[in-house]
């Protein structure tokens, strides 16, 4: 058996190369040379005194395999920018099509080999053969394989041949935008990380076992969600690998503000819509580069899940910095909101609750504990319709309007004694997406926005 | 950000319309006569007043109506821009019975004009007009006020639905056509800057200035 502390050497080395190789580091190098030491040990004595599985063998042959293949990248690479040659005449981040004329190229010869390897095989069987009926059935198996080569070889250009249209077309959309004059640095972003990724899932079989699946099933949710997950926590993923840089880059700059809580709530406003406008670009780009990279993920349910996931990584690690940010910058609001509640609970407002605000109180404790806004917004949602239910009185139905909701949600704020929901609030409105906005959930959050202003200005 | 919205490109349309007016003149039975076509004298299982969505098709385009309800007590009106950004249209709603919500109407105008422009579609719903006998509000007053802010007056009873469908329906063509100017508008000064563009003529710096004589007079 392979042992932990071994294993776990080597794929933190793949993995600080993988994330040089991101960074344009020029430690990627040491890094696979590294990890190619570690595997040659192991094997090394393995040969002396065995104790290897099969599979861990094959994987750490496979591993030695695709970091020989990126060092020999790498160093061409560097020859490449030392002599000053010009590869490519496209952007420099536009996506490698070059790559998929070399595939196709590559397909091609590979099947002649093969072909001719299956050709000599039973040339030499056939020589081996004694009776008609034996060479017949030789004859009859080459042509039926030779067939099923030929199907799996225009199948192969096919995918080439569908790939390098899109990439055209992605070309096309790159090459209109400079035209007028649209093109922004996140452009560039976007089409580094396109290209970077194409190249990993080209040599990552697991990803294009699950993207088949997901081609021939495209609305199934599980392999949808199955496929995002299996980019979006991979730190060896060059998405994911990108995320975490983005994560580390907001956190910085959250770090840097709050380490000084007295400073004036504005400037923390100014930082927080830094923050925010930063935190947006970076989800576009992901989004952009995954649904670009999964052509099946364009459709609206697709569209919406993809959204939410990425949504959903995103945000772990960051979102309590953000909050506390945010309650740095609304502090004056949150005053008067802690006054009010205060107030209120002198009033002794608890006793007058009936079972559906208690039940939304306990939503409301539950919303700050989220941290997608997905998760957020369906929870505010969900706290409205339960304060919005229809009553039914002496066999009559009464319907609640905006009218007996307002003064129901703001009851429900004052009881629950969560200053913080101010900053929540103001979490959920600035990260919602904007097919939402105009939604239940827009309204929903609308309604708490107004249910907090209308408290945090009024007194009793 | 409805502008982002509104436009799906096909040919859909997503707009947002805002219920405003005083406290109990009818906004939300309006609205529910409108998309559920229910008044609350019937017995329901679910019901979500406050916020309902409405598709339509016009013309061969599909429409999304996302309709907000707002609380119109007087303690809430400050809460108005929360609720009315954004929006493509507002309904606004009084009580023929009570001359108060007319007025309050008439400051609702005032503010949405303020804030939004021309950019909103606006139409007046003189609400309970099955209560006729007891009108304080005049209809010539009202709908001469209508026409002097460039809205749309509509007579409209939630109880009897009488004029609420003519009144959404007529309100939604409105925003179609504002929407369809606004794009054509967006699209004339897309083809103008790149037009522009075009005409821009790189000239050799050499060939512009040539030295100039008259100066020191040599």
């Amino acid at each position: 058996m392979l042992e932990a502390t071994l294993r776990k050497e080597i794929v933190r080395n793949l993995h600080s190369a993988i994330d040089s190789e991101m960074l344009n580091d020029d430690n990627a190098y040491c890094y696979y040379i590294k990890s190619l030491a570690l595997v040659s040990d192991v094997l090394k004595t393995d040969v002396n005194n065995p104790t290897l599985s099969h599979k861990d063998k094959w994987n750490l042959i496979e591993f030695a395999k695709q970091s020989v293949e990126r060092l020999v990248f790498i160093v061409k690479k560097g020859q490449n920018s030392s002599d000053n040659i010009v590869t490519r005449d496209e952007t420099p981040s536009a996506p490698p099509e070059n790559l998929v004329n070399e595939q196709s190229f590559i397909t091609l010869c590979q099947n002649s080999c093969e072909d001719e390897m299956i050709m000599s095989r039973y040339q030499k069987r056939l020589g081996m053969a004694t009776s008609a009926m034996e060479k017949q059935n030789l004859e009859l198996e080459l042509a039926r394989q030779l067939v099923e080569k030929a199907a799996i070889t225009r199948n192969r250009l096919m995918q080439a041949t569908a790939w390098a249209m899109q990439t055209a077309h992605k070309k096309f959309k790159i090459q209109e935008k400079l035209q007028n004059g649209k093109l922004v640095e996140s452009d560039f972003k976007k089409q580094q990380l396109y290209a970077l990724s194409l190249q990993f899932n080209q040599s990552n079989s697991w990803l294009n076992q699950l993207a088949s699946d997901l081609a021939l099933y495209p609305n199934h949710e599980k392999i949808v969600r199955e496929l995002l997950d299996n980019i979006l926590t991979d730190n060896s993923q060059p998405v994911k690998a990108t995320i975490n840089h983005m994560q580390e880059k907001v956190n910085t700059i959250l770090n840097k503000s709050l380490s000084n809580p007295d400073a004036d709530p504005k400037e923390h406003a100014l930082i927080f819509e830094e923050v925010s406008n930063t935190i947006k670009d970076d989800i576009n780009i992901i989004q952009d580069v995954v649904k670009a990279l999964f052509e099946p993920l364009n459709s609206e349910k697709n569209v919406s899940i993809t959204s939410e996931v990425v949504h959903h990584v995103y945000f772990a690690p960051l979102k309590q910095n953000i909050i506390t940010l945010i309650r740095y910058s609304l502090k004056d609001i949150e005053k008067q909101l802690v006054n009010r509640i205060k107030e209120g609970f002198e009033e002794g407002i608890n006793f007058r609750l009936t079972e559906c605000c208690k039940e939304a109180i306990t939503k409301l404790h539950y919303l700050t504990t989220l941290h997608n806004p997905y998760d957020m917004l369906d929870c505010t949602v969900h706290i409205i319709k339960l304060l919005a239910a229809t009553k039914f009185e002496q066999k009559h139905c009464t319907s609640v309007g905006a009218d007996d909701l307002l003064p129901r949600l703001c009851q429900v704020v004052v009881s629950s004694s969560l200053p913080s929901i101010c900053a929540e609030a103001t979490f959920m409105e600035t990260f919602m997406p904007a097919a939402r906005a105009l939604g239940e959930d827009g309204y929903a959050v609308t309604m708490l926005q107004s249910a907090i202003a209308h408290l945090a200005n009024t007194t009793v | 950000m409805a502008d982002q919205l509104v436009n799906g490109g096909s040919g859909n349309y997503n707009f947002k319309v805002v219920l405003l007016g005083e406290g109990c003149v009818g906004k939300t039975s309006v609205v529910l006569r409108y998309v559920e076509d229910k008044f609350n004298e019937k017995h329901l299982t679910t019901l979500q007043a406050t916020f309902l969505n409405k598709k339509l098709n016009i013309g061969g385009k599909r429409i999304n109506l996302a309709i907000w309800d707002t609380a119109g007590q007087e303690r809430f009106h400050a809460l108005g821009p929360i609720y009315y950004r954004m929006s493509n249209g507002a309904v606004l709603v009084y009580d023929i019975t009570d001359e108060d919500s007319f007025q309050k109407v008439k400051n609702w105008v005032k503010e949405l004009k303020k804030m939004l422009g021309s950019e909103i579609c606006l139409s007046i719903a003189g609400n309970k007009i099955d209560l006729g006998k007891e009108r304080n509000v005049p209809v010539e007053t009202a709908e001469n006020y209508a026409a002097s802010v460039g809205a749309m007056h509509f007579h409209t009873s939630a109880k009897q639905n009488i004029g609420i469908e003519e009144m959404f329906l007529e309100l939604t063509q409105r925003m179609m056509q504002r929407a369809q100017e606004q794009e054509i508008q967006r699209a004339s000064e897309l083809t103008r800057t790149n037009s522009m563009r075009r005409n821009i003529v790189i000239v050799d710096e050499e060939e512009t200035s040539p030295p100039s004589k008259s100066c020191c007079g040599t």
